[in-house]
């Protein structure tokens, strides 16, 4: 079920609401938490609210629960000081960074193979028999332009898979990797690029990765400088990376699997990928 | 009326009064529950028919989904393929069914239908279009509208859980031909029948809770966070409002804010939904009016299943609370108003009937005869004493004109009615006072003192009412009391009666013979004011005050003074009157004059005392008085006295001489001698003939001797006259000392022998006794 977009402002008061009387008398302003938007609104929501909790609980003040449904938006709401902490993945957290010299990442969330890194996945409908050369020309289902997965990886494993670059198709963004699996599935598209982890989740629609990209650091929260202090964000580190695997058992399905420190070093293949300058047009469906 | 009686009577009314208040309340309440429960019953009907409405809306919508997209070559082809499919190929066979029918899909949420799912015939999860990555997964164990759809068949058509999310199932079997394909199955949520309920008037904001058991505990583990606990039971819970807008609207709903504690604690609920029976509940909280109505939901099997629970505000509930106690506050003050009316009468009753026994008590207990007339002077009343001192029986007075029975007139004579003068004065509206004369019933005519009074009804007079006395023994008495008073006025003896303070009340005219003073001049005044002579000293009256004062009569004699200055002697007698309580209120004193008596007394005793012919005391006074003194010298032997004892002598010649009115006048100069030569404490007396005897106080025997000495000197010396002549005479004296021991004879013959020695010796000489131990 897909929550109605009126009741969407609602259900973000009411998470607030909770989360605050929840933390009692909020003696400390309360930390702002962004996740990237990978998923519906419902499926977030159910991802993120253990995680939210525990770091309510570990640092003694309120956590609340920011969404934005596109990258851009986010990051310019980091920018400006209105996130303390975001999920990010790689390419995001480039971008931010190119703007934001007080973005700094803390800790890696470890993918489901235990790895700290995952990767990008070309992908399309094993019953449609497309062949590489076929995609030429064709509407290609992306990602958001911010997402690593977008284009970003797209140009790389198009190029790797059928030897031509993005610039020979045309690309349709959607604003979550299950969006861009099932628009490849229902036909719309003869193929799309997303998290390698969520195409293989719809293998059983007939979903085929046809290619893959190198390893990129997995997703990781971000700590804004500008509004936390060493001190605090020290704080944060502790409450994510001691995490035992009792307290994250009950974190969402993808994001259960521990932490690794993270440093800005870790994304230097990300920056030889991502071609310095003005950030694509976005769009999502 | 008795206070026994009266109580309970009180009792009675207040029971009565209280058991009007409960009916009342009774019927009201009733009447109230009997509303209320007709409105909930409203409530509850419209939710189970918004329900069944939007459920059976959503099986036509499905049933047309059914026919046009599901039954479709197509998608048949697919399905067959389905069921043939390798392992490798059953992905894509399923990413195509999901390709052909994801337009229709996106149709079927935009009309609000949730799911959309195939299923094998062998009850596995073909391809869920709501969750599409999930598939594969065993459906019959945990969803029975599968297992019977493919198993027997059949549509099924319920509410039920599932792996994802509960919700109100449409299955039906898919059947191509011969070939039984699998099943698919549409379901709606419950956003649709809360929308549904949102567009009706009357149901208000509303929730599904579910049972815990069929949907969270069934669901595939990452779901399961989509639900939240139900505050009101633990066996329910609800979608979480993050993904539920109904459950989120309802919980950030003001009315449901208000409701839900009041359910929370009502003592019915938490038994009910343990129970999964339907009902509706009114609700009153802080003077605001709800209706909570629980929906039941039974699954395809026929358990329970879920509640649709739907809250209404219902402002008539508090305002029918408020008309039912306002009917009961009006009827409760006409009950209260009515018993206290009654109270009211029962007191005046009361009162009445305790004035009317206190006045039968009063007039049954008078003295006085009472009769009450009527405006014909007919007897309607008579007490006891009237009919006591008439000698009539009640029945013979009642209902007759009381003046015919007993009035008479005079001699005995009976006037007609209008002249009795009783019924002549109080019919006119006047008093009547007055002795008449009444008749008993045995003849006996007496004469009764009457007070008549009007009864009067306004201006009217309406009868009499008539006290009366039989004054007969009063008239005795006051005869009797004026005999004693004249027997008093005319009794020789002086008569006062006095307050307790002495102060004269009343005194009879022997009182003023007595005393000289008139009643005027004693009434008010005290006795010894008037009458008081100073010759008994104080200890006298003193003991006469304690007599009397003790209560007892006190008898005396006592020299009072009258008015004009004389003394006479009284004969007393001083009766003290005590009241009923003992006390003292008054004297009576009866008073004698005994002047004369006491001279005739004291001229007795003279006579008795004293020697006629010289005035001195007689023998036997003299040997008294001799006794006193030698008794007194016992006491006080120190003081000494003697005793003299004298005879003339030959007196015989005088009286042979000169005859016995010479010798007579001899003796009375001897004895004026006597009277003048002693002291005053000293004693003379003549024992007989020419022999008298001295009794000398206080002195020795030379003071003795000398004292004889000088009366014999002075008899010798004297000379007595008489017309024939005049003569000297001498006396021979014989002095004895008085002993303490002594008897009067001793002493006496003691001085006599020495009286006897002065004759032998020649007369005219002095000559002491001997000692009474013998010595000289």
């Amino acid at each position: 079920m897909r929550p109605r977009p009126s009741s969407a402002i609602g259900v973000l008061l009411l998470l607030a609401c909770c989360l605050s009387v929840h933390a009692g008398a909020p003696a400390s302003p309360a930390l702002r938490f962004a996740p990237l938007p990978l998923e519906n609104r419902e499926a977030m929501l159910r991802q993120f609210l253990p995680l939210a909790d525990h770091l309510q609980r570990k640092l003694g003040q309120p956590v609340e629960l920011v969404f934005h449904d596109r990258y851009d938006a986010l990051l310019d709401a980091f920018t400006r000081g209105q996130i303390d902490l975001a999920l990010l993945g790689p390419l995001p957290y480039v971008r931010l960074r190119e703007r934001h010299a007080h973005a700094v990442p803390l800790a890696h969330f470890v993918e489901a193979d235990g790895q700290p890194t995952y990767r990008c996945a070309l992908v399309d409908f094993a019953g449609d028999g497309i062949a590489p050369a076929a995609l030429r020309g064709r509407e290609l289902a992306l990602t958001q332009p911010l997402s690593t997965c977008g284009p970003l990886a797209a140009d790389v494993l198009l190029r790797r898979y059928a030897g031509f670059g993005l610039d020979q198709v045309r690309v349709r963004h959607f604003a979550t990797h299950d969006a861009a699996a099932l628009a490849v599935v229902a036909g719309e598209h003869p193929a799309g690029t997303l998290k390698e982890s969520i195409a293989r989740k719809f293998a059983t629609l007939g979903l085929r990765v046809r290619a893959l990209s190198e390893p990129f650091p997995a997703f990781a929260l971000v700590a804004n400088a500008a509004t936390l202090s060493p001190a605090r964000r020290q704080a944060l580190s502790r409450a994510l990376l001691l995490a035992t695997a009792e307290e994250r058992a009950a974190w969402g399905h993808d994001w259960r699997h521990g932490l690794r420190p993270a440093r800005d070093a870790d994304y230097a293949a990300v920056r030889r990928l991502a071609m310095p300058g003005p950030l694509p047009a976005a769009h999502a469906p | 009326m008795n206070d026994r009686s009266a109580y309970r009577g009180i009792v009675l009314l207040a029971a009565a009064t209280l058991a009007a208040l409960l009916t009342l309340a009774a019927l009201l309440y009733a009447h109230y529950q009997r509303t209320v429960a007709a409105l909930a019953a409203q409530h509850a009907t419209a939710v189970g028919i918004a329900y069944e409405s939007v459920v059976n809306m959503y099986r036509l919508a499905a049933e047309a989904e059914f026919r046009h997209q599901v039954m479709q070559p197509r998608t048949l082809e697919l399905l067959r393929r389905a069921l043939d499919a390798d392992p490798d190929e059953l992905p894509v066979v399923r990413g195509l069914l999901y390709r052909h029918l994801r337009p229709a899909y996106q149709d079927l949420e935009r009309l609000g239908l949730r799911q959309l799912q195939f299923h094998t015939p062998q009850g596995f999860s073909l391809l869920r279009f709501h969750r599409p990555e999930r598939s594969g997964d065993p459906l019959f164990d945990i969803r029975p509208s599968v297992r019977i759809a493919n198993q027997e068949r059949r549509r099924v058509i319920g509410f039920e859980g599932g792996r994802v999310l509960p919700g109100f199932r449409y299955v039906f079997p898919v059947i191509d031909g011969d070939s039984h394909l699998g099943s698919v199955e549409l379901s709606i949520s419950f956003e649709q029948i809360h929308d549904a309920f949102g567009r009706l008037p009357d149901i208000g904001d509303s929730i599904l809770l579910l049972r815990r058991e069929i949907t969270r505990d069934r669901v595939f583990e990452e779901q399961r966070e989509k639900f939240s606990d139900s505050p009101l039971h633990a066996d329910y819970v609800s979608e979480h409002p993050t993904i539920s807008p109904a459950t989120h609207a309802f919980d950030t709903s003001a009315l449901a804010a208000r409701v839900l504690p009041v359910l929370r604690s009502h003592r019915r609920l938490a038994a009910a939904l343990s129970a999964g029976t339907s009902l509706s509940l009114p609700l009153v909280h802080e003077g605001r009016g709800y209706i909570a109505s629980f929906h039941g939901i039974d699954d395809v099997e026929g358990r329970h299943a879920a509640y649709v629970l739907a809250v209404v505000e219902t402002p008539r509930l508090p305002t029918l609370r408020h008309i039912v106690l306002a009917e009961f506050a009006v009827g409760a003050l006409l009950i209260l108003f009515a018993a206290s009316a009654m109270a009211r009468a029962m007191g005046q009753r009361r009162t009445l009937d305790r004035e009317r026994q206190r006045l039968d008590a009063i007039t049954q207990c008078m003295g006085e005869g009472l009769y009450v007339l009527d405006r014909d002077a007919r007897a309607t009343f008579v007490n006891r004493a009237a009919l006591a001192q008439l000698g009539y029986g009640s029945d013979e007075i009642l209902g007759r004109i009381a003046h015919d029975v007993f009035h008479r007139h005079g001699a005995n004579d009976h006037l007609p009615l209008d002249h009795c003068p009783i019924f002549n004065t109080t019919r006119k509206g006047n008093a009547y006072d007055g002795v008449e004369y009444f008749q008993a019933r045995d003849g006996r005519v007496f004469p009764a003192e009457v007070h008549s009074r009007p009864l009067l009804e306004g201006d009217e007079v309406a009868g009499t009412v008539t006290s009366f006395r039989d004054i007969s023994t009063q008239r005795a008495a006051e005869a009797h009391g004026r005999l004693l008073l004249s027997a008093l006025q005319a009794a020789q003896n002086a008569i006062v009666i006095t307050d307790a303070d002495a102060h004269i009340e009343w005194a009879n005219p022997a009182f003023e013979r007595l005393t000289g003073y008139t009643l005027d001049e004693a009434i008010g005044r005290r006795p010894a004011e008037l009458v008081k002579s100073g010759k008994q000293d104080n200890a006298f009256y003193a003991q006469l005050w304690a007599t009397i004062l003790a209560g007892d009569t006190w008898h005396g004699e006592l020299i009072n003074r009258r008015k004009d200055g004389s003394l006479y002697h009284e004969e007393l007698t001083i009766t003290p009157v005590p009241d009923d309580d003992g006390v003292i209120r008054h004297f009576i004193a009866v008073k004698q004059d005994i002047s004369e008596r006491k001279q005739y007394e004291q001229r007795l005793v003279t006579q008795a005392t004293t020697d006629a012919l010289t005035g001195l005391p007689n023998r036997r006074h003299f040997l008294a008085r001799l006794d006193e003194e030698l008794a007194r010298l016992r006491r006080f032997p120190e003081h000494g006295a003697a005793l003299l004892m004298l005879d003339l002598d030959h007196f015989k010649r005088v009286n042979d001489a000169h005859g016995h009115a010479v010798g007579d006048a001899v003796l009375r100069h001897f004895a004026a001698m006597l009277r003048d030569a002693l002291r005053k404490t000293d004693l003379a007396g003549r024992l007989g003939g020419e022999e008298f005897a001295v009794l000398l106080t206080g002195v020795g025997l030379d003071s003795a001797h000398d004292l004889a000495e000088r009366l014999r000197q002075r008899v010798a010396d004297g000379v007595v006259r008489f017309d024939a002549g005049s003569l000297h005479y001498t006396v021979s004296i014989g002095v004895a000392l008085l002993d303490p021991g002594d008897a009067a004879d001793a002493v006496l013959a003691r001085a006599d022998a020495a009286l006897y020695r002065a004759k032998q010796a020649g007369r005219n000489r002095v000559e002491p006794a001997d000692r009474a131990d013998g010595s000289a």
